[in-house]
């Protein structure tokens, strides 16, 4: 051995210590069954490498939680990214209690209080400390502590109301075992908020941010975690709580102050410190990854300001940082826009200009460097240098691809020169931006725009959203569909349905996947994205009953077959998924709405989607009256959209059949919204309701005699006068006598109980 | 080399019960490590039995706090990848270091993914009192009931984590010698017996795995330490 040997000292004898060493409780017979097993099974798979090996066995069950654990972050992240920035609002912070059982961890043989608690004013600072700590673990100490009467001793006092305010949060922190999760990490920032007032406001409010808290944890938190996880869980969770709140801090500040802050880096850089902290296992701590969403949240935004007015100036220098943190170059025309006097304040202008500067003005000879706001001539002078830097852009060079595209055939060959242009990097950009044709290149500067915004990490969900996007604004019947297909008034159905380029697999947006991601795994992303896409569709059609057939058991099928050819990985489809289950609530809510109306309690909603979903509700969620409902409040309400009342009407009929076979003598339309159509159907639903109740009074059952009767009583009160509204549509009796005439017969067949006479009321029924 | 006496692969055996799960006298004669780089199952499930006490209480120290299930696992993937990757095992004699290497790794992944580390542990690591306690325990004939002594149990769960990180760091076979020797309370006879070897030879292996410990020991903790060459 090189280095020279140490020893203990001469009267030590450390090797007495192996006392110490436990024997591990193992079964070692079962675990090499088990391994045998795994062995047999990679052998059979003939799968040398290791690594695919491992991971292509079925996980232990603590390895699966912890994926479940890392897709409920996924989830939360993206809940936290759709409700906006505020990424730990108190108010939706929950607490998890502490362990099984709620209360702090038990320790084996809990100490003698008395010592303890004398420690605390009398001891070392350490001593304190352990005492301090010893007490908080050890739960059935409680009531001595509760005892304690601190007098004067103000050293005593301080620690004693540190120990019931160290109490009430142990209550509230999340179990170890899932400190992988938000809930987790929010219940510790809880903690250390309910400790530190100050660090709410570092966290949450960007214009608060020169507040100096004490970084966090505080030593009476840091004291609670090792009493509550032990030393090294605790040191742990104090390590990667300090490390994720120094990266919140050093994003804010950068995002505040942009270029001013030279200590901050820039995207770059920013980049590389979070990858840093990837690296230490800092980032897997929810909050950092919050910060990350938070920072990508301004790409999401970014299109949003641009060209938008009345935005406040927070928001155009938020927007500047945005875009120096993205490197993306449509930035520089933007920014430069906002160096214009009349169009923002001096500061707004030293800020683009800062940006700019980022953005590779710093490289370029005659830049102006500011000490204060910028002069008209530095702003000029920017102006300048840019025009000059991009006359100077490689146009030529691009020529032939951009010509290629215009004039393409076919869509492949118009792919493969887009292809070229993007991997023309910027340069290419350029030239095309150059270009006076810019109009017929739209979709050219758009796939520039989806290469910037994409996320290398396919499976996260601002990956699945900048390609949704970056698909609709390539094809507009994608935003008809996915964006703005809550609504009525599309193109018809059938139309809608033939979409061949999307079914078939290839995305409008593949020449981007195959620069970004290579040709093979653009493939697999463009079928992902394509069975997301169906998916979708066929639920939205679902929803909006347009599809009879696609009734939830078929519909729920179908996702599981994509689950089960692995496409449900997909977050997009995910988020289908998530679909159905979040309109549950949303459908009680709307269901709830419609019967409320009915009863008077709210007047009728303006808007005819809403009565839409009322429909969609009520049908889905199988009120007893639904149909009711939906007949009183929609179908038969009049004037109302035809196009409601159609759905009305079809909700009905879903209602009433079974098997998906359609109801008998169900007046079928030739063409459905015409008056005669809806007057029809209301004869028909009329004869087929006295015709069953008919039969219901006359069965002999008394109980199901007066049910009949209640019904045709509410029926009488809630419909009947609509009913004759309709009847009394002048149109219906000039074009459509016959149709007149039959609901008239069914209306008075009605009102006389089943019988047809009016004045006969021997032998009415009801 | 795995010991002194343990001059060729060929020459030991395992001598001791498997069911006992100790690697001391584990040796792979050359049939058997060919046998085992082809993947036979017998000689797999020998080692299995032999080294699965050595990783558990390894993995133990290492991952502190770990729960039994996660040794399990931990000690399970190292086998695992070790019997993959057997052909990445450059002789039968540096396999029980190339193994326990495996298994810190696969648990230094663990602790990755955890968020939390492998550390080094120190004397320092305790508290001062059990500090005092556990040297006042190095000192004495009855070490055992003085550590049975330790008021927390943080303390004793950290002191042995220590002690196993230590004992992680020997051969297998002056491991086991050393917790033949203090933990169980053996005599030398039964631990020559138990290693298969002549009752000399149990003390040379027990005199050195002795010394290999302090010294591992002693650079735990300066405030311990002395350096031989002084």
């Amino acid at each position: 051995m090189s280095d020279p040997a140490i020893l203990p000292p001469s009267d030590l004898e450390p090797e007495r210590l192996v006392a110490a060493v436990a024997t591990p409780a193992i079964d070692a017979e079962r675990q090499w069954k088990q391994l045998e097993a795994r062995l047999a099974a990679d052998d059979t798979s003939k799968t040398s490498n290791i690594a695919t090996a491992t991971t292509s066995q079925e996980p232990p069950i603590r390895r699966r939680w912890w994926i479940e654990a890392l897709t409920g972050i996924a989830a939360l992240i993206l809940f936290a990214l759709l409700l906006g920035r505020d990424t730990l609002p108190r108010a939706n912070v929950k607490h998890t209690p502490a362990g099984d059982d709620g209360k702090p961890s038990l320790i084996e043989n809990e100490p003698d209080p008395s010592p303890l608690i004398a420690q605390l004013s009398t001891g070392t600072t350490a001593e304190r400390h352990q005492a301090f700590v010893a007490l908080l673990r050890a739960a059935k100490t409680r009531a001595a502590v509760d005892a304690i009467q601190p007098g004067t001793d103000e050293a005593l006092q301080r620690a004693v109301a540190d120990l019931h305010r160290g109490y009430a949060v142990v209550d509230t922190l999340g179990d170890f075992r899932n400190a992988d999760s938000l809930e987790f990490w929010q219940s510790i920032w809880n903690a250390e908020a309910s400790v530190q007032e100050d660090i709410w406001n570092v966290g949450l409010d960007l214009n608060d941010a020169d507040r100096q808290p004490d970084a966090p944890p505080s030593p009476l938190v840091a004291d609670i975690l090792v009493a509550k996880y032990g030393e090294s869980n605790g040191a742990a969770i104090k390590n990667r709580f300090s490390a994720a709140y120094t990266a919140l801090r050093n994003f804010q500040k950068w995002e505040r102050d942009g270029r001013r802050e030279a200590n901050v880096p820039p995207n770059p850089k920013f980049k590389a410190l979070l990858d840093a902290l990837t690296e230490q296992g800092v980032a897997t701590a929810p909050v950092v990854l919050t910060i990350l969403a938070t920072s990508e949240s301004h790409e999401m935004s970014f299109p949003r300001f641009a060209g938008s007015k009345g935005t406040y100036p927070e928001d155009h220098l938020r927007m500047m940082v945005a875009a120096v943190a993205l490197h993306r170059h449509e930035a520089e025309p933007l920014i430069l826009r906002f160096t214009n006097g009349y169009f923002a304040s001096p500061t707004i202008q030293a800020n683009a200009i800062g940006a700019l500067w980022h953005l590779g003005g710093h490289t370029e000879k005659g830049f102006p460097l500011l000490s204060g706001y910028p002069s008209k001539d530095d702003i000029a002078q920017v102006q300048n240098w840019w025009r000059e830097k991009h006359k100077s852009d490689p146009k030529g060079k691009f020529d032939d691809a951009i010509a290629t595209f215009l004039t393409a055939k076919d869509e492949q060959a118009a792919d493969e020169a887009l292809v070229a242009l993007l991997r023309g990097g910027n340069a290419a950009r350029a030239a095309v931006r150059a270009d006076p044709r810019a109009n017929e290149l739209k979709r050219v500067e758009q796939s520039f725009r989806l290469l910037d915004d994409l996320s290398g990490d396919t499976e996260s969900l601002l990956f699945w959203r900048s390609l949704w996007n970056g698909e609709a604004k390539q094809d507009p019947w994608l935003w008809a569909f996915g964006i703005k297909g809550e609504g009525l008034g599309f193109p018809p159905l059938e139309q809608r349905t033939t979409r061949p380029a999307l079914f078939s697999g290839t995305p409008k947006t593949m020449p981007v996947l195959r620069i970004k991601f290579g040709d093979s795994r653009a493939e697999q992303l463009a079928k992902r994205f394509s069975a997301a896409y169906l998916a979708y569709v066929n639920f939205k059609n679902w929803e909006r009953g347009e599809y009879g057939s696609l009734n939830t058991p078929e519909h729920e099928k179908q996702l599981q077959d994509f689950a089960h050819a692995g496409v449900a990985a997909a977050p997009a489809v995910l988020k289908l998924l998530e679909e159905p289950v979040a309109n549950d609530t949303h459908n009680a809510e709307e269901a709830k709405r419609l019967v409320e109306i009915t009863e008077g309690k709210i007047p009728p909603l303006p808007t005819s989607l809403d009565h839409l979903r009322m429909i969609v509700a009520a049908e889905r969620m199988k009120l007893r009256d639904a149909e009711l409902l939906i007949l009183e409040n929609v179908a038969l309400e009049y004037p109302m959209s035809r196009t409601i009342q159609e759905h009305g009407v079809m909700a009905i009929v879903r209602m009433r059949s079974s098997d998906n076979v359609i109801v008998k003598n169900f007046p079928f339309p030739v063409a459905t919204q015409k008056p005669d159509w809806f007057a029809t159907f209301f004869a028909w639903w009329l004869e087929e309701e006295t015709q069953a109740l008919t039969t219901e009074v006359t069965s002999g059952n008394k109980a199901r005699a007066d049910a009949a009767r209640e019904m045709a009583q509410t029926i009488k009160t809630r419909l009947l006068s609509k009913f004759e509204k309709w009847n009394d549509d002048p149109k219906i009796i000039k074009d459509y006598p016959d149709v007149a005439a039959r609901l008239k017969a069914a209306i008075q067949n009605f009102k006389t109980g089943g019988k047809g006479k009016q004045d006969d009321r021997a032998d009415q029924k009801w | 080399m795995v010991d002194g006496e343990q001059t060729t692969a060929d020459t030991a055996k395992c001598a001791r019960d498997h069911s006992r799960q100790s690697a001391a006298s584990f040796e792979l004669k050359a049939a058997e490590w060919s046998a085992l780089r082809s993947g036979d199952n017998a000689v797999r499930r020998r080692v299995f039995l032999c080294y699965a006490e050595v990783l558990h209480r390894a993995v133990r120290a290492w991952v502190r706090g770990i729960r039994p299930e996660d040794a399990d696992d931990l000690v399970f993937e190292a086998f695992f990848r070790a019997f993959k990757n057997i052909a990445a095992a450059k002789s039968a004699e540096t396999f029980e270091g190339w193994l326990l290497s495996l298994a810190r790794n696969t648990a230094m992944d663990f602790c990755r993914k955890q968020g939390r580390a492998v550390r080094e542990l120190s004397l320092e690591d305790l508290s001062a009192p059990a500090r005092e306690h556990a040297l006042q325990a190095a000192r004495s004939e009855d070490a055992t009931g003085l550590l049975a002594q330790l008021a927390s149990q943080e303390d004793r769960s950290m002191l042995a984590a220590l002690i196993g990180q230590v004992l992680a760091e020997l051969p297998a076979r002056q491991q086991q010698a050393l917790l033949d020797r203090y933990r169980d309370g053996h005599t030398l006879q039964h631990i020559a017996a138990a290693q298969g070897i002549a009752e000399d030879a149990a003390g040379s292996l027990l005199y050195r795995a002795r010394m290999a410990f302090r010294e591992k020991f002693a650079k735990r903790s300066n405030a311990t330490g002395r350096q031989v060459n002084e």
